[in-house]
């Protein structure tokens, strides 16, 4: 008997229970193409070398006969072979793990916390803002209060000291009001009746019981007195260095034109009678103009002063248009030229007032033709050398102003 | 209109009005609205007089306490 003859069988049969150890244990199980040349093939079944060979060349051309084993037997396999590293390992793992574990958890309580503090934080923020806020308008409330008691300081002070975030439209109008006084003149011995500004702005007058004052509101120095002669009733400038007075005086009106520079009286005109009835008399604010308002009338009388027509404002316009004295219609004031008694082609009595001549007052030019051609305008007579802002002072002779040119310089 | 004006002035385009007296201050008035303006307070004992200025920006008045005030009422 030869040793395969011996062996065989049992080499066989140790192959087989190889091979379901195999599928048993790791699930192993030949490639389908050896079952099937194992199924096809029974003597090659029945040949364990043939066999033993078929799978040694199936191994050698790297084709797996079984699945690797699972991670987890290798590692209990490695467990078992290195117990002490597995055990470090396993402590690290473990300390890390409840570290990482420790850590989330604090790291969560941490993030709630914080939540929890921004929510607060946010609140009270809020609040903080209701509080600025309601301190602020108590703050406007009382520079308002401040202001209404005439404390112009201590309204700036409280308007300056809120919070520039929080400043509205309430406290840019409180601090416009508050901003609104810009000079304040030093306190004249009499106090003022009277002030008027100048041509250029600038310059502001002020007239007092006894005399008049002139300042400048961009100088340093103190306001300058001057004389005055009459007691003055209106107060209008003319220019830079002239300011025309306005005197009233038992029915008769003087105008009295003065020198900034020096006080002196340039000129002086004289209504006489032109308020006997009573009334009273205005000035425009640039002194070409004057209104008398008569208490017996129920109209307005406005003379140019630069020798222009007279003009009667009826009182009882209800709405409508003034009307000029020749009947034409005209809203506003026109382009002056001499008047019929300044250019002396109405003669009023001595005493009466130059107004009161209204129907020899000449037409009012038309808007748009501008002042009138007619021959009676072409062939007026020349004015006077001595009138009223249009001549060289000398001695004027028209019947009304006779006394004040009396006095001119 | 507060009781007891005793002075008023009109700008020169007529569209500001200016009233007060001694004892109220100087209320500016839109003469096209009607509608209240600027106050101007810092007259203790009130104002006897008021001017415009002839562009209309500045108001001078005469303060019962003996001294002129010059207020800038050009608005923002």
């Amino acid at each position: 008997m030869s040793e395969t003859d011996v062996f065989g069988p049992l080499l066989e049969a140790r192959l087989r229970q190889a091979c379901a150890d195999l599928r048993a244990r790791l699930r192993a199980r030949l490639p389908g193409r050896v079952e099937e040349v194992l199924s096809q093939d029974a003597e090659l079944a029945g040949n364990p070398e043939a066999v033993l060979e078929l799978i040694y060349a199936e191994w050698t051309t790297r084709e797996e006969l079984g699945e690797p084993p699972e991670r987890a037997e290798r590692l209990v396999k490695w467990v078992r072979r290195h117990p002490v590293v597995a055990a470090l390992s396993a402590v690290l793992v473990g300390g890390a793990a409840a570290s990482v574990t420790s850590i989330s958890l604090l790291w969560l309580r941490a993030e709630g916390a914080l939540a929890d503090r921004e929510a607060a934080l946010r609140d009270l923020r809020d609040e903080k803002k209701k509080v600025e806020w309601n301190l602020s308008r108590l703050q406007l409330a009382a520079a308002r209060e401040a202001w209404t008691a005439d404390n112009l300081d201590e309204a700036r002070r409280l308007l300056d000291e809120c919070d520039p975030a929080l400043r509205d439209d309430d406290w840019r109008a409180l601090h416009r009001a508050c901003h609104a006084l810009r000079h304040v003149s030093p306190v004249l011995p009499t106090p003022p009746v009277f002030v008027a500004f100048g041509s250029d702005d600038q310059a502001v007058v002020a007239m007092a019981h006894g005399g008049a004052y002139f300042w400048h509101r961009n100088s340093p120095d103190p306001p300058r007195p001057f004389e005055v002669p009459l007691p003055c009733h209106g107060l209008s400038c003319t220019g830079d260095r002239q300011v025309v007075l306005l005197s009233v005086d038992i029915g008769r009106v003087d105008l009295i034109d003065c020198s900034l520079a020096d006080g002196k009286v340039l000129r002086k005109l004289t209504f006489e009678g032109a308020l006997d009835f009573g009334g009273f008399a205005r000035l425009s604010p640039d002194g070409r103009r004057m209104a008398l308002v008569r208490f017996q009338k129920e109209e307005i009388e406005v003379l140019d002063l630069r020798g222009g027509p007279s003009r009667k404002l009826k009182l009882k316009s209800r709405g409508r248009p003034c009307r000029s004295p020749s009947a034409r219609t005209d809203a506003g004031w026109r382009p002056s030229r001499p008047t019929a008694w300044f250019r002396g082609t109405s003669t009023p009595a001595r005493g009466r007032s130059p107004g009161t001549s209204g129907s020899r007052s000449p037409a009012w030019p038309s808007p748009r033709t501008g002042p009138p051609q007619s021959s009676e305008t072409r062939s007026r007579p020349a004015p006077p050398k001595s009138c009223w802002w249009t001549s060289p002072p000398g001695r004027c002779d028209t019947p009304w102003c006779s006394r004040g040119c009396s006095t001119w310089p | 209109m507060q009781p007891g004006v005793q002075h008023v002035a009109l700008s020169r385009d007529g569209r500001t009005l200016g009233a007060g007296s001694v004892e109220k201050p100087v209320q500016l008035w839109d003469v096209a609205t009607g509608k209240p303006g600027l106050t101007l307070r810092g007259c203790p004992k009130g104002s006897i007089s008021s001017a415009f200025s002839a562009d209309g920006e500045w108001l001078a008045t005469a303060g019962g306490d003996g001294a002129v005030r010059l207020w800038n009422i050009k608005p923002d």
